[in-house]
């Protein structure tokens, strides 16, 4: 990485040069380089490329000028330390004189170096800061490679609807141990498990994470207090015990080191036997109490996906001698246990998973920030080539009086490096203050617990951006300073703007371009998020008020008891006023749960566990009136649908649709595999309309209904739909349950903000995207109208002349917008060509619109020539006001 | 290339070029010895970058006052390659050090200096 960025660097010099001495300057930058590393850490680097910038600049350009030494001189080619002060000094003055062009160009610089810093620090925490182990780098994850996608999707490591690679079984963990022999070391954890904790205060809902053995070893750590989980608790029937982080502990009143003193954790008492060091937060699953798995009660069941794997290779093992062995491992796994049927063992490696969710997004607002920094280098190139010029005498007056060109070209250069710093201070503290609700808005597209920050790193990644800026952007002034002849800029005094125009109107060009692209990209998220929330949802989101609840088994041990308390828990919220009906389901469409996959025998059918397929979902009987769902055939579910008369079922119009095409569903019998077996016989007896559950972007599943009363699961949710807005409802509705059962945790949360929050990070990349946009809009203008009244200058003699010769105001109107729109044209044609190449992947972030969408071209492009238009027509119209006598009579 | 000539004909020499013949003086060395070795013997008074060591090498190499020798293999640790002082560079960095020692005995005989002890 050093070594190629200093050899990119190299190449300012002449080629010849570079043949002859790059690779021993190569090698000694390399030895500094580790020198001051070792010495100084991150900082001393940082200062060493700094000074390096400066060094290659000043002796690549002196080398490109003079490359024949005069003879009988070494050259003097040290930067003497006094030298630079002096042109710090210098430059700090030079600042101080123009304060307007100062303040222009640190804000450009800052809004560019701002949003890469805030981008840098979220691209730092999600790919490329090691994970807080012991050798982070060497944890791979194992996955079972199930022959068809999967039909949940489950946290940020886990699968996503559809994608074949999914968690393991807990059962296979020993098999895995036992029979490979590539691995040091293998354990598993759960995704977060919500259990309610009660007794120390109101009943409130954690986050726990059940773990294998060897969890705390795998990551290399110790617990900080009291002891790690012994082989005996992770046995069946041992005693109940936890690990818990140090903020866990003194929340349920621990002091020191734990005492094994029991918590109440789903209503059963647990003793905690040691506290997690900081260190031991598991990737991307949030939880503060560690439970062994034993106690989970999925983990005996081997078709449950329930574990994420982690492993370590043996020392001397390869990856590829890993694949091989599970490959044999997964065979024999097959042959043993009939839930292995057809699947396969992945291994991957566990930075990589952690990325993966976030690459598509993060590389958007990487193109995006580095379209908007590229856009503000070229504007602030414009404004210093602008003062330039104007600068001429001055450099002329330093040039006769001995200043090499060496000399003027490290000042003007130290003086654009100043700016960009300067600029880079500025824009590390916007990002500073946006970064928080930047992470909140793509708390979505993050791993959860993502740790984002400005650190040294991000801080010496936006201080080079600014260095390497300000050297390009003061580049081509510095030349045209050394360039001009001392004697005939200070004869013929400074005429305004000369030179440097052509170069003016290609970087307007570029800006138009650039702008071109990024707009592009905003306008095609844009549509595709409108089209996205035009989606019907299939159900009412308006006066809906949902309440998550799970019974703990240890007080609700029986259906009966289950639906007993739910029974009075219906009957106390419909009493409230406002509220019109009062239902359950086991999920809330959108929330993001969808673990509801079901294998299903239809009476009469050929068993087909993979095609029949079904989610199953349980609800109360004014359920579907209470969301508006609606009914297409037969009935809905009635109170007479008890735990005792016959098992009932409704499905939806896409299981209807996908399962009984062209015939009547209504009396056909099916029954779900369960865990323990299939299940009793139900009789479908109605039809209701399709919901998106998954998402709106997601299809609808074919999803079989069955009645609370008949199905008394232990978690639910209440929906209350309200007459009045229901805001105002849920402090009485928590008050409600909270009668009923007082050791219940109780969050009640509209069904609007559900909805809302499911289009979150579609949301937040439009917003996000859409304001780099802007930005780059609003420089793009500024760009223009600096060149467009920078041409009308030049032209004015020109004007004059015509004017005199009898031209018209609207023939000169003409003239000054073509010359001046001629630019930011071949910046459309550019940009429309960048756009169409550079859209191209961004397919999988797009909904029902395609990349090249016709549509949101033609809208960019109409809208930015609109825009060069309208920057370019007041300097424009000025120029027609030009009084040709007074301009003639300068000459 | 090498150049010939009166090694009087080279003076003066810059500060670097001095410095660096007085580091080649004690054998052939790779260009971070060159820096370390400088910014020790000055106290970090001159603390060289590559892109200033290698310019000035360049042109003492192209006087012939020091020479390279011949390149082998290809990673960046085989292409290094170390510089030695020639005996014309010898000669010159005599030459500069007699300059200086006239200067300096110039500046003494007013008193600017003091004696070393």
């Amino acid at each position: 990485m050093t070594a190629r960025l200093y050899a990119l660097l190299l190449r300012a010099y002449p080629r010849e040069f570079r043949k002859r001495f790059a690779a021993d300057m190569t090698a000694a930058f390399l030895q500094l380089a580790a020198e001051r590393r070792a010495r100084g850490g991150l900082l001393a680097l940082w200062t060493l490329w700094l000074r390096t910038l400066v060094d290659v600049a000043v002796n690549a350009a002196g080398e490109r000028r003079a490359p024949r030494a005069r003879h009988g001189r070494a050259g003097s080619m040290t930067m003497a330390p006094h030298s630079l002060m002096q042109d710090l000094r210098y430059a700090a003055r030079t600042m101080r004189r123009a304060p307007g062009l100062t303040l222009a160009v640190v804000l450009t610089v800052a809004l560019g170096a701002g949003a890469s810093a805030a981008i840098l620090s979220i691209v730092r925490a999600v790919m490329l800061r090691p994970l807080p182990y012991a050798d982070p780098g060497g944890l791979l994850t194992i996955w079972t490679e199930a022959p068809t996608g999967s039909r949940v999707a489950s946290g940020w490591l886990g699968p996503r609807l559809g994608e074949r690679l999914t968690p393991i079984a807990v059962p296979y963990l020993e098999d895995l141990r036992a029979r490979s022999t590539s691995f040091s070391a293998i354990a598993g954890f759960s995704p977060s498990w919500e259990v309610t904790l009660t007794g120390s205060g109101e009943a409130s809902s954690v986050q726990a994470i059940y773990v294998s053995d060897g969890m705390l070893d795998m990551l290399g750590l110790q617990p900080m207090a009291g002891r790690d989980f012994s082989r005996q608790d992770h046995e069946r029937g041992s005693a109940r015990v936890v690990l818990m982080s140090e903020a866990m502990w003194s929340r349920v009143g621990g002091r020191g080191a734990p005492d094994g003193r029991p918590i109440r954790l789903n209503g059963l008492p647990h003793a905690v036997v040691g506290l997690l060091p900081p260190a031991a937060r598991l990737p991307a699953t949030p939880g503060d109490i560690w439970i062994p798995f034993v106690h989970n009660p999925f983990a005996e069941f081997r078709q449950i996906p329930l574990m994420t794997v982690l492993a370590r290779l043996r020392p001397g093992v390869t990856l590829n001698t890993a694949r091989e062995e599970l490959k044999s491992v997964a065979r024999s796994l097959e042959r043993d246990f009939s839930q292995s049927r057809d699947h396969g063992l992945a291994i991957v490696w566990l930075s990589d998973r952690m990325a993966r969710r976030a690459r598509p997004l993060l590389l958007v607002l990487a193109a995006s920030v580095t379209l908007l920094v590229l856009i503000a280098v070229a504007n602030v190139a414009n404004l210093l080539l602008a003062q330039a010029s104007a600068r001429r005498r001055e450099i002329a007056v330093r040039a006769a009086l001995g200043a090499g060109r060496r000399r003027i070209v490290q000042q003007v250069l130290t003086e654009s490096v100043l700016l960009g710093l300067a600029g880079a201070a500025a824009g590390v503290v916007m990002a500073h203050w946006t970064l928080s609700s930047l992470v909140a808005l793509l708390a979505e597209d993050l791993p959860p617990g993502a740790d984002v920050r400005i650190d040294g790193f991000v801080l010496a990644g936006t201080a080079s951006l600014a260095c390497a800026a300000g050297i390009v952007f003061g580049l081509a002034p510095a030349f045209a300073a050394s360039r001009s002849e001392p004697s005939e800029a200070l004869r013929h005094g400074v005429r305004a703007g000369a030179g440097g125009g052509r170069l003016r109107q290609a970087l307007v060009t570029i800006e138009v371009a650039l702008a071109f692209v990024l707009l592009t990209g905003s306008g095609l998220l844009l549509r595709s998020f409108w089209r996205l929330t035009d989606v019907d949802p299939g159900f009412r989101t308006e006066r809906l008020l949902s309440v998550s609840m799970s019974l703990p088994d240890a007080r609700y041990p029986s259906g009966a008891a289950r639906a007993q308390l739910f029974e009075r828990l219906l009957a106390e919220t419909r009493s409230l006023p406002g509220i019109r009906r009062a239902a359950l389901v086991n999920r809330l469409p959108l929330s993001g749960s969808t673990n509801n996959a079901v294998s299903i025998e239809i009476q009469g059918w050929e068993p087909d566990p993979e095609r029949l397929n079904t989610d199953r979902r349980i609800a109360s009987p004014d359920y579907f009136r209470a969301m508006a769902i609606p009914l297409v055939a037969g009935r809905l579910f009635e109170e007479g649908d008890t735990a005792e008369s016959p098992r009932v079922a409704v499905i939806n119009r896409e299981m209807a649709r996908r399962f009984w095409p062209g015939t009547d569903p209504i009396g056909a019998q099916v029954r779900i595999a369960l865990l323990s077996g299939p299940g009793p016989w139900l009789t479908i007896v109605g039809v209701v309309g399709d919901v998106r559950h998954h998402g709106l972007d997601a299809e609808v599943r074919p999803e079989l209904w069955v009645p609370y009363s008949q199905a008394p699961v232990s978690g639910m949710v209440l929906i209350a739909q309200t007459d009045v807005a229901p805001e105002s409802l849920i402090e009485p509705l928590r008050r409600t349950v909270q009668t009923v059962d007082p050791e219940l945790p109780v969050t009640p949360v509209t069904l609007e903000s559900v909805v809302a929050a499911s289009v979150a990070g579609p949301r937040s990349r439009t917003l996000l995207v859409s304001a780099f946009a802007a930005v780059a809009l609003l420089l793009a203008t500024v760009g223009i109208a600096g060149v467009v009244a920078y041409t009308v200058s030049r032209m004015t003699r020109d004007i004059g002349v015509r004017l005199a010769l009898g031209a018209n105001r609207a023939s000169i109107l003409q003239l000054v917008l073509r010359q001046a729109l001629a630019p930011a044209l071949a910046g459309l044609a550019l940009g429309a060509v960048g756009a169409l190449a550079a859209t191209r992947w961004m397919g999988r972030l797009l909904f029902d619109i395609t990349p090249s969408d016709p549509v949101t071209l033609a809208a960019v492009a109409a809208g930015l020539f609109g825009v060069a238009a309208a920057a370019s027509l007041l300097p424009a119209l000025r120029a027609t006001r030009v009084d040709p006598v007074s301009v003639l009579r300068i000459d | 290339m090498m150049a010939t000539g009166d090694p009087r004909s080279y003076l003066p020499l810059t500060e670097v070029a001095f410095e660096i013949l007085l580091s080649l003086a004690e054998g052939e060395r790779h260009g971070y010895d060159i820096m370390k070795d400088i910014e020790h013997r000055t106290d970090g008074r001159l603390r060289l970058h590559p892109g200033t060591l290698y310019r000035t090498l360049a042109r003492l190499l192209e006087e012939g006052l020091v020479e390279q020798s011949g390149s082998a293999g290809d990673g960046i640790e085989e292409r290094r390659r170390p510089v030695r002082m020639t005996r014309l560079g010898a000669g010159v960095a005599r030459a500069e050090a007699g300059r200086l020692a006239a200067q300096v005995a110039q500046a003494r005989q007013r008193r600017w200096v003091r004696r070393p002890l």
